[in-house]
């Protein structure tokens, strides 16, 4: 059953202020040349229905809380694949004054996919990876109501 | 009894069948958009299964409502499927399998579905949903005129007797009125269906699955289920009133053959589907109102005239 789960991950993409080169990078990954739905995944464009959470860009200020409930809104189980330079650590935009330096503070990462920007077979290489820790993970206790207060009461965030 | 049976039995079969046919439609499209596409046609029920193996969300602001429309949309779809005389059509006039009963249910269907949608309080959800209520108001007219048109040259709104007097010969698409009903009824059903140049499945958002952005898990996979059951009932509902011509006599034969006729149907509309963009809201309304309704209301005129 897990196999057949594996078959059919859900992506969600998000850009936190990068320059737009990934992005572009992975529109080409859903092309004819690349295609991705030969591994069963879809670009959905809504964090509740997807599978894995692909971030590009480092975060800025603005994009930091919207990143954390982005990744609140997606019921578990699910990956965050972390890609290019920019997520790591802010890449050019390192240091400035609205950039929070990468991802790594805001919300836990799966999988690196390191480049600037990556190629397209990093990027589908990462995304096969994090299928591979995502086919462990199970489903948690369903909060029905008030889901994203006790998601944030665990990672001890307050919520506004 | 046996009839009830047969009922269950056909609904069972086709809901598990659907998502075969919407693995191949899926196949085709990718092909004819010069991708490779799913590694094969079994792809949407790997989704539904995955699906059910999630977990489920639900907005602060939503009511008993959200969390049951999609089991009660699954239950219409059934009812509907329920209605066409598929397996049991050799029996005498079953009084569940009527015009009304399913233009009813899939009127309820759009309703729940609507309601469904604006009660997430998501904005593009509820923008969705009143678009999908317009449409809904364009189409049904259509759908309304040219089942009326049959009606009245069967004198009956029951899907087996309808399908008697074709077998007998009594009406048929030698009456004009007839034959144009049908071709302003197929077209009726491709814009119910929800499929490109009205409406686009594959644009999220404020489009058809804008309206389910707020499922997630195993309440999605059930609503997903649930319009593919839907669009095989609308398909069912042409094939039973314009090409009711099937193997009455052995209820699994018959089966078959409707599922192969119905597949067809679902995977040609990939045709149209991938070809040229989709219309603007307002465009679509308008080829709607004035060429699909033109040509319903040519075939009640060509019935009052007695053509």
């Amino acid at each position: 059953m897990n196999d057949l789960r594996a078959k059919s991950p859900w992506i969600t993409h998000y850009n936190t202020g990068g320059c737009n080169g990934c992005d572009i990078e992975i529109l080409a990954a859903l092309g004819p040349k690349f295609d991705i739905e030969r591994f069963g995944m879809l670009n959905r464009g809504n964090p509740k229905q997807s599978d894995i959470l692909l971030v590009t860009g480092p975060v800025t200020l603005r994009c930091r809380d919207v990143l954390r409930r982005v990744w609140l809104e997606m019921p578990e189980p699910k990956v965050v694949v972390a890609m290019g330079s920019c997520t790591h650590g802010g890449g050019v935009f390192r240091h400035l004054y609205h950039t929070e330096n990468g991802i790594d503070g805001i919300v836990p990462v799966d999988v690196w996919i390191p480049g600037c920007t990556p190629r397209i077979e990093a990027i589908i290489d990462g995304l096969i990876e994090g299928v591979e820790i995502w086919k462990n993970k199970t489903k948690e206790k369903e909060y029905m109501v008030g889901h994203s207060e006790k998601l944030l009461e665990k990672i001890g965030v307050l919520n506004d | 009894m046996t009839v009830l049976f047969l009922m269950i039995f056909q609904v069972v079969i086709i809901a598990l069948a659907a998502p075969f046919f919407d693995g191949i439609a899926r196949v085709l499209r990718a092909r004819l958009q010069a991708r490779k596409g799913p590694p094969d046609f079994f792809q949407t029920y790997r989704d539904i299964i995955k699906l059910y193996k999630r977990g489920r969300t639900a907005p602060k602001c939503a009511h008993w409502f959200f969390t049951y429309a999609p089991y009660f949309l699954y239950a219409t779809g059934a009812a509907m499927l329920a209605a066409m005389p598929i397996t049991y059509a050799g029996y005498e006039s079953v009084g569940y399998s009527d015009i009304f009963v399913l233009v009813y249910l899939a009127a309820l269907l759009k309703f729940v579905f609507g309601v469904a949608s604006i009660d997430s309080g998501n904005p593009f959800a509820a923008v969705g949903g009143s678009r999908e209520q317009m449409i809904g108001v364009f189409v049904e007219p259509v759908l309304i005129i040219s089942l009326l048109v049959v009606m009245l040259l069967a004198g009956t709104s029951n899907l087996i007797d309808i399908k008697n007097m074709m077998y007998a010969g009594e009406i048929g698409y030698f009456m004009p009125a007839f034959a144009v009903a049908s071709i302003s009824f197929l077209w009726a059903m491709y814009v119910e269906s929800g499929r490109n140049p009205y409406d686009l499945a594959e644009a999220e958002q404020e489009l058809q699955e804008g309206l389910l952005g707020e499922y997630s898990g195993s309440d999605f996979g059930v609503a997903q289920a649930a319009l593919m059951l839907k669009q095989f009932a609308m398909i069912g509902l042409f094939i039973t009133i314009f090409e009711p011509f099937n193997l009455t006599m052995h209820p699994i034969l018959s089966l078959i053959l409707f599922l192969i006729k119905a597949g067809l149907f679902y995977v040609g509309a990939v045709f149209i589907d991938n070809f040229g963009a989709r219309y603007k809201l307002l465009g679509g309304f308008k080829t709607n109102a004035t060429f699909a309704l033109g040509v319903s209301v040519v075939a009640l005129v060509l019935y009052i005239v007695g053509a």
